[in-house]
């Protein structure tokens, strides 16, 4: 049976280092991917080192406890008759 | 008065001297032509000067205040726009397409228009406002931007444009924009003041998108004061901006406070900061407590850095996502803007919207600290202007980590930068009130109120244009 989330204390799954720089180096090649290829050796560095920081910072941010409904900051609404 | 004592007048004066006829619109559109193309120019701060534009609208302002047509505080006065900001007809280049123009204009320039403002230049920005990433100066087709105070340093980003030609004397004000400290970092820099208005005070449609969530236009003035007036004139509701706001704003009251504040002081807000910025952040705490309580108080706990980065990081890709997905950033200018961005293709959605989850409990906490106080104090930045050749850390670290800025930007609430002294190499330093949502008359009055109380918009560049030649404070560039 699967146990309910909770807002206590953050259960996401925390990688291992090496996951996680398996994990990155995927990442740069399905960027690599998106543009055939084409990159040159600087594009893929700034690459490396934007996937790595993003890699680093959305794990801090998956630390960080959120309970089920706690919203996004940004409030979709039928105002209007729009999504606005 | 000389050019240069008028060049340096805030717009309350400049009014009064329009209204007496001491001089026109026309004579002082010329006054800022001669400067902005002569220091602005030499600052890399001006992409194209609107000299018809320019003449046609000092003309019809000076017949306006003449027959006794008085549209207000900007009646007048010319100014800048950065240049992501559209003008119709007018190139608006974004600092890197030269040739792109569009037919619309944006909602701030026709304000600006109807209160009789006269626009003068379009100026520099950095290439789409830094939004791909950049780690030096010279990352904008106009060129590296020069500092007033000393040409050998740089602005700051991304409205590099808007704070070199307010803090050279070349125009009374500018609009500049900001997502995550384009305005306040600049205004430190450059010695100017710079408005980061509540989200949705004022309107970006006709302005380059690069954040939605986080993008807002502002003043770059010489004062607070002329931030107040000039954010009156350009903030309101706007059908087409679906973020903006319906509350009304209005700067201009009878009597603005000027004392019995509340102020709370961001503790360790100087750690790591450079001893002239934290000695001069001292001094004005000194000329607040004469006006106001002093509390220190604690910034809530919270992964700032992380929630910009990820939200900058989804919506800067998501903004520009055809260009980037067409190779188009192998042509920008910043070696780090050609791959750096690109990385916003594998952020996962579901880690976006948990930052934007996290933003609101930043919000709330944040603001509700706020609204305990008239203005939370910190210095602006912890460093004086770096070098204009010199490549700096992105975000400047040690720099940049003064989180009260990061706390403002996420939760959408005005701050307003002041300059408070002057630091190593005779460069500006800053310090910043940031307030509750909707409270930018109490962050301005007490802006104000500093700047009455210690002079510092007396200040300027040395230089016969207000710019430093061949030195500074008598040192050498």
């Amino acid at each position: 049976m699967t146990e309910a989330p909770t807002a206590i204390g953050s259960n996401y799954p925390r990688l291992s280092a090496e996951s996680s720089a398996a994990v990155a180096r995927r990442l740069i090649e399905i960027v690599s991917l998106h543009h055939g290829e084409t990159l040159s050796a600087d594009q893929l560095e700034a690459v490396r080192v934007c996937v790595a920081a993003q890699l680093a910072a959305t794990e801090r941010l998956h630390r960080f406890p959120l309970a089920n409904d706690q919203e996004p900051a940004f409030t979709v609404t039928g105002r209007s008759g729009v999504v606005a | 008065m000389n050019e240069e004592e008028l060049a340096f007048l805030g717009i309350r004066e400049l009014g009064t001297l329009l209204r007496s006829g001491e001089i026109s619109p026309t004579e002082l559109t010329e006054v800022c032509l001669r400067r902005l193309d002569d220091v602005g120019r030499s600052l890399n701060a001006v992409v194209t000067m609107t000299e018809d534009v320019a003449r046609r609208e000092a003309v019809l302002a000076g017949a306006e205040l003449r027959a006794g047509l008085d549209r207000g505080p900007l009646h007048g006065i010319p100014y800048g726009l950065k240049d992501i900001i559209s003008a119709a007809g007018l190139p608006t280049t974004w600092g890197a397409f030269p040739d792109q123009r569009f037919d619309t204009e944006a909602t701030v320039t026709r304000k600006l228009r109807d209160a009789g403002a006269i626009l003068v230049a379009k100026v520099a920005t950095i290439e789409l406002a830094g939004g791909m990433g950049y780690d030096n100066p010279n990352a904008s087709i106009s060129g590296a931007p020069g500092n007033p105070w000393h040409t050998g340093k740089w602005t700051n980003g991304s409205s590099s444009g808007p704070s070199a030609v307010v803090g050279a004397g070349a125009v009374p004000f500018a609009i500049g924009s900001d997502t995550g400290g384009s305005i306040l970092l600049p205004a430190a820099f450059t010695g100017t003041a710079g408005l980061r208005a509540t989200y949705g005070r004022v309107s970006r449609a006709g302005a380059m998108t690069l954040c939605w969530t986080l993008d807002r236009l502002g003043p770059m003035c010489r004062s607070a004061d002329d931030c107040g007036l000039v954010l009156e004139a350009i903030a309101g509701a706007d059908p087409r901006d679906p973020a903006s706001l319906t509350d009304s704003y209005s700067y201009r009251r009878p009597r603005p406070r000027r004392e019995g504040f509340r102020f709370g002081v961001i503790a360790g807000s100087c750690d790591g900061a450079e001893p002239e910025v934290s000695a001069n952040f001292r001094t004005s705490l000194a000329a607040l407590a004469e006006i106001g309580t002093l509390e220190e108080v604690e910034l809530p706990d919270l992964p700032y850095d992380d929630v910009a980065e990820v939200v900058m990081g989804a919506e800067a890709y998501a903004a520009f996502d055809e260009f980037i997905a067409a190779g188009g950033t192998a042509g920008l200018t910043a070696a780090k803007a050609r791959g750096h961005r690109l990385a916003g293709a594998v952020l996962p959605a579901h880690d976006y919207i948990r930052a934007q989850r996290i933003r609101r409990v930043i919000a709330a906490e944040f603001g509700e600290l706020a609204s305990r106080y008239d203005a939370l104090l910190a210095p602006s930045l912890g460093v004086v202007a770096s070098g204009r050749k010199e490549d700096f850390e992105y975000m400047l670290p040690g720099a940049f980590g003064r989180p009260l800025n990061f706390a403002g930007v996420l939760s959408g609430t005005p701050t307003v930068s002041v300059l408070n002294g002057l630091g190593r190499d005779g460069l500006p330093t800053g310090i910043q009130f940031a307030g509750a949502r909707l409270t930018e008359n109490a962050i301005l009055d007490a802006a104000v109120a500093l700047e009455t109380r210690t002079g510092t918009t007396a200040l300027r560049p040395d230089g016969p244009y207000g710019v430093a030649a061949a030195s500074v404070n008598g040192r050498p560039v």
